[in-house]
């Protein structure tokens, strides 16, 4: 997000204000260490893990335009930072929310007032989909603009490809999976492809460019946002 | 890290038709139960139970089945398995044997050793046939030929058996029906896995599509004494007969989408002799449980679960990474996802450590799999003991241990940021990132990170 794509990250912070709340960004965080986590490092993760509990502890509420970033504090944090008997109880990771849900389940708001006049397709986040069943959420959102036409991919719903460190050693397969998820894409006749993970909308983002597609990548964030 | 190639594309549209129909067929076939997810809990829930107290069970089946006149034997590695079906063929002075379609015979590499025996052995199985016929091993845990299209099979046929070329799955199928029938009335060795072990009756369930497990086990001929060997791995115990039936129909369910396999074989013993009231049936059976690592993955509580395992296919006809590699890129007996989790296991060697990393953690094995194996959960388990076991290169060790240290300290976070920006920039962040780049585009860097544009408008 800091990276690649901090229009998303200013786009949570903006409807969060704008909804009333009271949003910080502690700048001494980082990374939540899943990276390392699924390279089968778990010190390197644990590290990380404790570093960002220590940080984040104080807020009612960590909010994050990420699923998978989610997905690890939430379902992994226990288990990594375990003693080896058992998990360990982690308060953080039942404050700690993706975006769309965060919004819809939380603060039961599904209409921004945002506008956007295109046709649009969601992309599943195998880790919104899969581990944190987070599904109807970000729909539920998009239905709500203004203007906006959703179409469904007809995959699967199948993964980009992405998968971390997974895109570059396995290279091959990756490519074939992001190749067929771009094929998708094209056949809904969307001009958007919007998703709510930075990793999966870079890895469709640079296929579809390697491609040539007028598609473009959007995270939900920016879309509700308005900065498109 | 071992490469896991793509298929071509022909390949893969061939693989992809037959695994989706299958998919598609188990959708249908599901849609009938709306109490579907409670069946799996409770398939679970039967699996859980007998793996927690496999030992236990083994014993009731082990008495159970001794009292009905089965020979029940407990082995530990593969070359115990090999030695001793090859002791039995010895004995009998067979030179053939027919076998039921059986992955843990494949784990063990029986068809080898009994080959180095002066021993063949013949599949029964039309896709298990097939591929021993081009000498390649399974393709899939319940579909052996599932890459190869019905032309394909079509060629094979005519080229090894010298039959006319037909297309005609019928035809194709008794074509191969001719060869095994005359094998059927002479074999007095058979040769089978077993689905499930019931401990309460001791018997043997045993799943097939064609009949031939049934042949297989039951050994028509006339001349001289004849002898059915179980293979089967020790987790493959349920408690009940109930508890088999209700598996069953979660089994092909989730693998195919019918109902249920066509054949379906209770084995509870050997022919009886007195009264002399059975005229068919071998004169012995003998169950081999085997071990062959799987009490490893029963002692580590991450890995228990896959013992629940009832070997459907369900995850690899799911499994993204499956579609477009193949099972014989696993270079694995076990492949698909499943597989990748038992591997690992069962194999100390470099190829079984690198295929829980294939993986993109997408969890569609673990939404269908029938038994509710955690299956991505336990391939990220078994990334961190390939680690542990030193399996992860020391370069990338120390790269990571970097750039934990970097994620760690804001300052060397926001100097790498920063880095990459002004001394490094895009040309040569691509060539680094050559595996992604070369088929893909790496986006560009932000100009400026949130970070920084946070901090000059903090309260947009
Ligand atoms: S892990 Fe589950 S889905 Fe895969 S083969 Fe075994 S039972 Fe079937």
């Amino acid at each position: 997000m800091d990276q690649y794509f901090p229009q998303a990250g200013l786009a949570v912070a903006r409807i969060l204000k704008r909804l009333g709340h009271h949003v910080e960004y502690p700048a001494e965080q980082t990374c939540c260490g899943q990276p390392a986590f699924n390279a089968g490092l778990r010190a390197e993760a644990a590290a990380l893990a404790k570093r960002f509990v220590r940080i984040f502890d104080r807020f009612d509420a960590v909010v994050a335009p990420s699923g998978s970033c989610v997905a690890m504090v939430r379902n992994f944090y226990p288990e990594l930072l375990g003693d080896g008997r058992g998990p360990a109880r982690v308060p953080l990771a039942g404050r700690t929310f993706e975006f769309s849900e965060f919004l819809v389940d939380r603060l039961n708001v599904t209409d921004l007032g945002a506008a956007f006049n295109e046709r649009v397709t969601y992309h599943d986040s195998c880790h919104l989909l899969r581990e944190l069943r987070v599904q109807e959420q970000p729909r539920r959102l998009l239905r709500a603009v203004k203007g906006l036409e959703l179409v469904e991919l007809n995959d699967g719903p199948a993964c980009c490809g992405f998968g971390g460190v997974f895109s570059v050693k396995f290279p091959e397969v990756s490519t074939v999976m992001a190749e067929d998820k771009v094929a998708a894409i094209e056949r809904t006749g969307a001009r958007y492809v919007v998703a709510g993970d930075g990793g999966c909308l870079m890895h469709i983002g640079g296929m579809l460019t390697r491609r040539g597609s007028k598609v473009r990548p959007l995270h939900l964030a920016e879309l509700l946002g308005g900065v498109a | 890290m071992m490469p896991l190639p793509a298929l071509d594309s022909q390949r893969r549209a061939t693989l992809g038709r037959a695994l989706n129909l299958a998919l598609d067929k188990r959708r249908q076939s599901v849609a009938q139960f709306p109490d579907w997810e409670a069946m799996r809990q409770r398939a679970h829930d039967i699996r859980a139970g007998a793996v927690e107290r496999l030992d236990e069970y083994l014993d009731q089946f082990e008495r159970a089945a001794t009292a009905n006149g089965i020979r029940v034997v407990r082995v530990a590695t593969a070359e115990e398995a090999c030695r001793y079906v090859a002791a039995i063929a010895k004995r009998l002075g067979v030179t053939t044997a027919v076998k039921a379609k059986s992955m843990v015979t494949e784990e063990i590499h029986l068809n080898h050793a009994l080959e180095a025996e002066g021993i063949r052995a013949m599949e029964t199985d039309l896709g298990e046939y097939i591929a021993q016929l081009c000498g390649q091993p399974p393709f899939h845990l319940t579909a052996p030929i599932v890459h190869l299209s019905r032309d394909e099979v079509g060629r094979i046929l005519a080229d090894k058996l010298g039959v006319p070329f037909t297309n005609d799955p019928t035809r194709l199928t008794l074509i191969a029906r001719d060869v095994m029938r005359r094998e059927f009335l002479t074999a007095r060795l058979g040769i089978s896995g077993a689905n499930f072990c019931v401990a309460e009756s001791g018997s043997l369930m045993l799943v097939t599509n064609e009949g031939n497990g049934r042949m297989c086990t039951t050994l028509p001929a006339k001349d001289g004494p004849r002898v059915h060997v179980a293979i089967t791995g020790i987790e493959k115990v349920v408690p009940t007969l109930k508890d088999a039936a209700h598996l069953l129909r979660l089994l092909a369910r989730s693998g195919s989408g019918m109902r249920l396999t066509a054949y379906t074989t209770l084995i509870n013993g050997p022919r009886k002799r007195a009264g002399g009231d059975e005229s068919t049936g071998p004169d012995e059976v003998h169950v081999l449980l085997l071990d062959n690592g799987r009490r490893s993955m029963l002692r580590d509580p991450h890995l228990r679960e896959a013992l629940y395992c009832i070997r459907c296919g369900a995850c690899s006809n799911v499994c993204p990474v499956y579609h477009r590699a193949g099972g014989h890129a696993y270079q694995s007996v076990y492949n698909g996802p499943i597989g990748s989790v038992w591997s690992p296991a069962l194999w100390n060697t470099e190829r079984a450590a690198t295929l829980p990393f294939a993986s993109s953690l997408c969890g569609a094995c673990a939404d269908i799999c029938p038994v509710k194996i955690d299956i991505h959960h336990a391939l990220l388990w078994q990334r961190k003991l390939a680690a542990d076991r030193g399996r992860v290169p020391l370069w990338q060790r120390l790269a990571w241990r970097a750039w934990r240290i970097g994620m760690s300290w804001p300052a060397l976070y926001r100097f790498g940021s920063a880095a990459a920006r002004k001394l490094v920039g895009p040309a040569v962040l691509n060539r680094l990132a050559k595996p992604w780049t070369a088929t893909r585009d790496l986006p560009p860097l932000a100009a400026k990170t949130f970070r920084e544009l946070w901090k000059e408008h903090p309260a947009e």
